[in-house]
């Protein structure tokens, strides 16, 4: 429908980038040294140093149960050292990563959260004969009860070089494959047991349909012979995958404990006792992983003692746990202060990695990184330059939301580079913690704040 | 009473059936279900042990069909398929090896069956059916297979059902007939009751 006077403007699409997207490891040498510049991470090589030598210990097998602080002020790269760390661990080693206030919600209490963390953390690896059907998407449907009520139904037809087959697709297989955008021409391989769906990548016979691809994209042949086979798989599942499948499995059980999510503390025991027979029997090994919590200082003194006894048992993960909070920090649930919010019998157990705040040098290397990663082509010296001021200034983060948003008002002005004028003109748009604490200073009898509502004249 | 050897075997007849159950020692059951009149093998089928789940793993039929379920599948199976899709059901006769395949599509000029690799293999030269057959009888006695006794034919001129035969060899025809006789002894042995346990085997 053409709506008089209506002109179309192009909208430049920002890619959505996640703020550590950039970092691929820890970049260290043979000798466990920081290179100063490396796989996404700049400086902080103490810091960087220590967490190697963590990997290696991890990598080791030989602890558990043991538990990391990195602790720092804000912005200075305390979770990107965790996601190094996690991405030189590799995908074997099951790594789960939360936010201590995730243990907190009306769901699930906080013993059962803390559970179904550390037991996803936990990984098994088993060699299992399982039913793979692999092959090219066809074509695939879902059907959606006009009612609202029922289940949805889906249909995929797959094929090989050699033959083509539909199959049914159940309500929980539907949404896997939303999730992962499974398109006709994807190569895919799926474990009719567990449900999973993994890409193997794009047929080539689909390459002249489409121009444009991810850079991941990789093109595979589409397979031979039947579609179902049966394969020895070794995978690595985590204790609380099978925790799930079995309370899912136990039919209508599951429908009461289904509704809550919670786990049957005994289904837990049967698989514990399953996976102590199978590694008895050397079917299974145990890979214990990495449990990562973020802002640590807001679990609570139970969730501390919780995680207290959890860590002495043999298939402990290592916990690794960042916070910003300094000395004098109540531990939450409690009146007493400790340092970091951390309740002195946790500190004991655990390794202190500390992080420094970043220097001018550094952060224009981080800055640069980011620009790389969020695909902007050109800063002007000058404007990096300043931009690096504002970052020592305020804070690293502040800087980096004035990257996209330089980079937005920019094109709009129809340039390829950044000039300091667009850093500036952000400045003004977007305010820093600083001069928005100025800003509540100067209004605060107009802002309503909680300390003054006794005050507030009726 | 089985041509399976091994494991804890018991037996009962009931249903007009003689089943037996054996149960090996890494936890794989097998039953088998034989026609009291016939004597003749009905059903086999294996439970297998999985390591992932700790609940009753399906069923897996090597003869004969299984019950038809008609179960959501919300709450069941994640995926299975279609039932438009071809199916094959193995129901073996005295001396042949027997298959059905049900529900095939296309035209019967396009499918072809040959013996590759110690299994059957259907072909279609449209590409649109592909399935390997595997004979677990003739592998368990170490037996390869010969294209010369393998037949194909279909149950009507427009039919969908593709028929595959497979003559059984002396060996797998000596010790079914060795089987048959022990069932027949113990049919004999005492009045047939329903319910009746037959002493444990082996």
């Amino acid at each position: 429908m053409e709506i008089p006077g209506a002109t179309e403007t192009a909208v430049p699409t920002v890619e959505r980038v996640s703020a550590h997207s950039h970092i691929r490891g820890l970049g260290l040498d043979d000798k466990l040294n920081a290179r100063e510049e490396s796989q996404g991470l700049v400086g902080q090589k103490t810091a960087r140093k220590s967490a190697g030598i963590i990997v290696k210990m991890i990598q080791a097998g030989a602890i558990a149960g043991r538990g990391i602080l990195i602790a720092g002020p804000p912005a200075s790269g305390k979770t990107a050292i965790a996601m190094a760390i996690s991405r030189e661990l590799g995908a074997d080693i099951p790594f789960t990563s939360v936010s201590g206030s995730e243990f907190f919600s009306h769901e699930f209490n906080k013993t059962e959260s803390l559970t179904q963390s550390m037991r996803k953390s936990i990984g098994l690896r088993i060699q299992e004969e399982t039913e793979l059907v692999e092959g090219e998407v066809v074509e695939w449907v879902v059907e959606r009860p006009t009612d609202g009520t029922g289940d949805k139904v889906g249909r995929i037809t797959l094929k090989t070089t050699d033959m083509e087959a539909e199959y049914d697709l159940g309500a929980k297989m539907i949404d896997a494959m939303e999730a992962d955008k499974v398109t006709p021409g994807d190569v895919i391989s799926i474990d009719k047991a567990s449900g999973k769906v993994t890409k193997l990548g794009r047929s080539w016979s689909k390459t002249r349909d489409y121009d444009a691809q991810g850079p991941g994209t990789r093109l595979v042949e589409t397979p031979a012979g039947e579609l179902q086979k049966r394969k020895h798989v070794s995978h690595t599942v985590n204790l609380h995958e099978i925790d799930v499948i079995n309370s899912r499995a136990q039919g209508f059980m599951a429908l009461f404990s289904g509704a809550t999510g919670e786990i049957n503390p005994e289904v837990r025991q049967s698989v514990d006792k399953k996976v102590a027979e199978w590694r008895e029997e050397g079917r299974a090994t145990i890979v214990p992983g990495v449990l990562f919590i973020d802002e640590a200082h807001m679990l609570d003194i139970e969730c501390f003692s919780f995680m207290n006894r959890a860590m002495e048992q043999s298939t402990a993960p290592i916990i690794i746990m960042a916070t910003n909070r300094g000395e004098n920090t109540k531990i939450r649930g409690t009146d007493t202060v400790s340092p970091h919010g951390i309740p002195a019998d946790m500190l004991d157990r655990m390794n202190i990695i500390i992080t420094k705040p970043y220097d001018a040098a550094d952060i224009q290397k981080i800055l640069q990184l980011r620009a790389d990663a969020e695909g902007i082509d050109s800063i002007d010296e000058d404007a990096m330059d300043y931009l690096v001021t504002i970052g020592t200034e305020t804070s690293i983060r502040y800087a980096m939301q004035l990257l996209t948003t330089a980079h937005l008002v920019a094109r709009r002005d129809n340039m390829e580079e950044i000039q300091e004028e667009h850093f500036v003109k952000c400045r003004d748009l977007f305010l820093d913690v600083r001069r928005s604490e100025e800003f509540c200073d100067q209004w605060e009898k107009e802002l309503i704040t909680g300390n003054t509502v006794d005050d507030v004249e009726m | 009473m089985s041509t399976i050897p091994g494991g804890k075997k018991t037996a009962i007849v009931k249903d007009g059936r003689r089943k037996i159950h054996s149960t090996f020692d890494d936890g794989t059951e097998l039953v088998e279900e034989f026609d009291i009149r016939s004597n003749e093998l009905v059903i086999r089928k294996w439970k297998k042990q999985s390591v992932l789940t700790t609940c009753e793993a399906d069923w897996e039929y090597e003869v004969g069909e299984a019950p038809t379920v008609t179960n959501p599948l919300a709450r069941g199976p994640i995926m299975r398929e279609s039932s438009s899709m071809p199916k094959v059901v193995r129901l073996d006769q005295p001396d042949y090896f027997y298959w059905e395949v049900r529900n095939m599509r296309h035209e019967h000029s396009v499918y072809s069956v040959s013996a590759e690799d110690n299994m059957i293999v259907i072909r279609t030269s449209n590409k649109k059916y592909f399935k390997r057959i595997p004979l677990p009888d003739m592998e368990r006695m170490k037996l390869s297979l010969n294209g010369n006794e393998l037949a194909a034919s279909w149950d009507s001129a427009k039919g969908t059902t593709y028929r595959i035969r497979y003559r059984k060899p002396p060996q797998v025809l000596a010790i079914e007939a060795a089987a048959r006789k022990q069932r027949e002894a113990a049919s004999q042995g005492r009045e047939q009751r329903e319910g009746d346990v037959e002493c444990p085997q082996q």
